[in-house]
């Protein structure tokens, strides 16, 4: 409940709040060099902050998705191409985490530079009954993304699927975190970054894969 | 001399939506909705060492939601910062204590340890992320470069939200009403009245705990539907409500303007015609607009798609908006709509036929179809036709191979099956029947009252209306007894449900999935 001032007129409120900021800044300044004490095996909250590097390796399943332009393709083909892979989970009405997921990927592809034909970026759709292809057209032309980048949706099913190979299923979509999935060749290990890795760390990964 | 003002600052920001003017309000509304600055330009900001962001992108309310109140996507948490949460001391869940092991000290969220936000905490908190208690902010924050006159706008918007009680609510209780249109009937009312009456009663919090009693009202509405419109506000004045909850008819459009102009939530009504672009109803499914658009998704999807549209439909039934939608998604097809009861003419190749037809009409219309070329399709709206409330289709139209049913809803046995198993024990315990006729409406109701009832126990002390819908859009996983097979929400999702199956009719008369689930 708000608290109920003694009124005053509106114009002396107004007045006095605007009075007091310059005195309150270098106050609170000062209020916030407090002291930090130092314990050892501290735990912080859970938070994206953390990234943590594994390496893993996984089946692809067989199924049919769908591109951006609504073209069908099928998973292992997509991803089987030869190129490093860089690959996210995503959806397009999420607010938190999948904007800053695909805003670094965006970051990734523009500082690749004239190698980025040599990187196949996917984005699974995990809502994938809301993300029709159009939904996901409008979201890649709004974070800059081009071929080839692409977004895939499909069945509930086939996007289930891919999810669960990649161990990053959650019943519960507003359960998801953030995962970076990346792997040199067929065949290869994948690296999974938990956490909102940063387009530096993804970078750092990413050009020894393109190493001859 | 300067702490007694910096708790007159402090008093003062609390008291912000009574201190603030409106033009100031405004600007902090466009800066966390839209991530503009008074001039229009973008606001700018970086998260972590990215590149420079800018306006709508890393407007406030992508993750803390129009409400506010926040958002948790896995261990992303993004706080509460109405006025109320910031300028006060964060607080520790209640009745949660932060989980310990020997020799190790788990540091709770910033949010939830900190002082409280002033003006200059503020501030710095957008410009540098670090927050009032010396914390640095979640890297999911970004930096803002703001001026001072900008961070006091926000500051007076942050004051606004929330602070109104919403109508409906007193310290008493929380007050729902479900409407019930006269163009249902009396059995289905009764049916959805049950469940509805029961479930509330059942899932609202028990007598003498310290959250506040639900209180479901009902509306009956009464003569034709431009009355309704003046009976919702007569009832509105007279009871003032902070949801709608579930309800049942035929028409709804109505109802949903009035939803819309009261920034009124009304959540999953039974309706098959729900209105467009909805902001303050969340649906149950598109209804039979969705029906329309998957007919045209299947057209389109043929060799040879249709030259002309021939639709047979009621003009003052729902089956207009369904053929409106088809029509709509298939601009070039020429279009002949026909009365029922109207002789269709020679069809011929290059036509399609739709029949968004009440059970009696459509068995007539297909009974008195002139031979068709075996490349015209006949589509029918099983919501119309009433398909989905029987085993059979009685349609004795077997012989139509052309023929393809649009059913919005799972395959009939699977839903039955699902129905029986998560509502049958429920509903006999209270002495009520699941019935063949009336199951997908009483599955819909309980599913309607359970995700509200979750919503409504993740709400605070003080609930406002959009933070209710953003619990809805969250709490849709306690949908597990409504008619589709898929049911999913998310922010600013409209419709639980988005698509349908196309179906065949076997020979021995049962709806048969043909494909997957489309949608359009």
């Amino acid at each position: 409940m708000p608290r109920k001032p003694t009124p005053l007129p509106r114009s002396a409120r107004r007045i006095a709040l605007l009075a007091l900021l310059p005195l309150a800044l270098p106050a609170a300044v000062r209020a916030g060099e407090h002291d930090h004490h130092h314990h050892h095996h501290h735990v912080a909250a859970p938070s994206s902050a953390t990234i943590s590097r594994s390496e893993t390796r996984l089946t692809l399943p067989k199924v049919a998705l769908k591109t951006q332009d609504g073209k069908a393709v099928a998973l292992p083909e997509l991803i089987d191409d030869g190129r490093p892979v860089l690959l996210n989970f995503t959806y397009t009405s999420c607010t938190a985490i999948c904007p800053p997921m695909t805003r670094i990927f965006a970051e990734v592809q523009d500082k690749l530079g004239a190698d980025r034909a040599r990187v196949r970026i996917v984005s699974v759709s995990i809502d994938p009954e809301e993300d029709t292809p159009k939904r996901l057209r409008d979201y890649a032309r709004q974070f800059g993304a081009a071929e080839p980048w692409v977004f895939v949706t499909g069945s509930s099913a086939a996007s289930e699927s891919v999810q669960k190979a990649f161990n990053a299923y959650r019943p519960d979509k507003m359960g998801h975190t953030p995962l970076t999935f990346l792997r040199r060749a067929p065949g290869q290990p994948w690296v999974r970054l938990d956490g909102l890795a940063q387009a530096p760390q993804i970078l750092a990964e990413l050009r020894p894969m393109l190493a001859p | 001399m300067k702490a007694p003002l910096l708790a007159l600052l402090i008093a003062l920001l609390g008291a912000a939506p009574a201190v603030a003017d409106e033009a100031l309000i405004d600007e902090g509304r466009r800066l966390y909705r839209d991530g503009l600055r008074a001039d229009g330009t973008p606001v700018e900001g970086r998260r972590h060492a990215g590149p420079p962001l800018r306006g709508r992108d890393i407007a406030c309310v992508q993750c803390h939601r129009p409400s506010g109140l926040g958002t948790v996507e896995g261990v992303a948490i993004a706080p509460a910062i109405t006025g109320r949460h910031l300028f006060s001391p964060g607080q520790p869940r209640a009745g949660r204590r932060p989980r310990q092991a020997p020799g190790m000290t788990l540091h709770d969220h910033g949010f939830r340890t900190r002082p409280a936000y002033d003006l200059l905490a503020l501030a710095r908190a957008m410009a540098d992320g670090i927050g009032p208690g010396g914390q640095a902010l979640d890297p999911l924050m970004p930096r803002y470069a703001l001026t001072t006159r900008e961070v006091e706008a926000l500051a007076a918007y942050l004051g606004s939200l929330g602070a109104t009680p919403p109508p409906g609510i007193t310290d008493e209780a929380i007050h729902l009403a479900t409407v019930v249109a006269p163009d249902a009937s009396p059995r289905r009312r009764q049916a959805m009245l049950d469940v509805l009456q029961h479930c509330v009663a059942e899932h609202g919090p028990r007598p003498g705990s310290e959250r506040r009693p639900w209180r479901l009202h009902t509306w009956k509405l009464h003569g034709p539907p431009p009355t309704w419109p003046a009976q919702l506000a007569r009832h509105l004045r007279e009871q003032p409500v902070f949801a709608l909850l579930s309800g049942i008819g035929r028409e709804w459009a109505p109802v949903h303007e009035f939803c819309e102009a009261e920034s009124l939530p009304c959540l999953f009504p039974n309706t098959d015609a729900p209105g467009p672009a909805p902001r303050s109803s969340i649906y149950l499914s598109p209804g039979v607009a969705v029906e329309g658009r998957v007919m045209a998704r299947y057209l389109e999807d043929r060799p040879r798609p249709p030259r002309r549209l021939v639709q047979v439909f009621a003009a003052d039934d729902i089956g207009r908006l369904g053929a409106a939608a088809l029509a709509a998604e298939l601009p070039a097809a020429a279009r002949l709509d026909l009365r029922p009861g109207t002789p269709p003419p020679l069809l011929a190749e290059g036509d399609a036929l739709a029949l968004w037809l009440p059970p009696d009409a459509l068995r007539e219309a297909l009974a008195t179809l002139p031979p068709l070329p075996a490349e015209v399709l006949v589509l029918v709206s099983a919501t119309l036709g009433e398909l989905e409330r029987r085993d059979e289709t009685s349609l004795g139209a077997t012989t139509l191979r052309q023929l393809r049913v649009v059913h919005p809803f799972d395959a009939p046995g699977r839903r039955l099956e699902r129905m029986v198993f998560n509502l049958g024990g429920w509903m006999s315990g209270r002495g009520l029947k699941l019935a063949r006729d009336t199951e997908r409406l009483q599955g819909d109701t309980w599913s309607a009252c359970a995700v509200t009832a979750r919503a409504l126990y993740t709400l605070d002390a003080t609930p406002s209306r959009e933070g209710l819908l953003e619990r809805v859009e969250d709490a849709y996983a306690g949908a597990t007894t409504t008619a589709y097979p898929r049911f999913t929400l998310g922010p600013g999702q409209r419709y639980g449900s988005k698509g349908a199956y196309v179906m065949r009719i076997s020979a021995d008369d049962r709806l048969e999935v043909e494909g997957e689930w489309v949608v359009p």
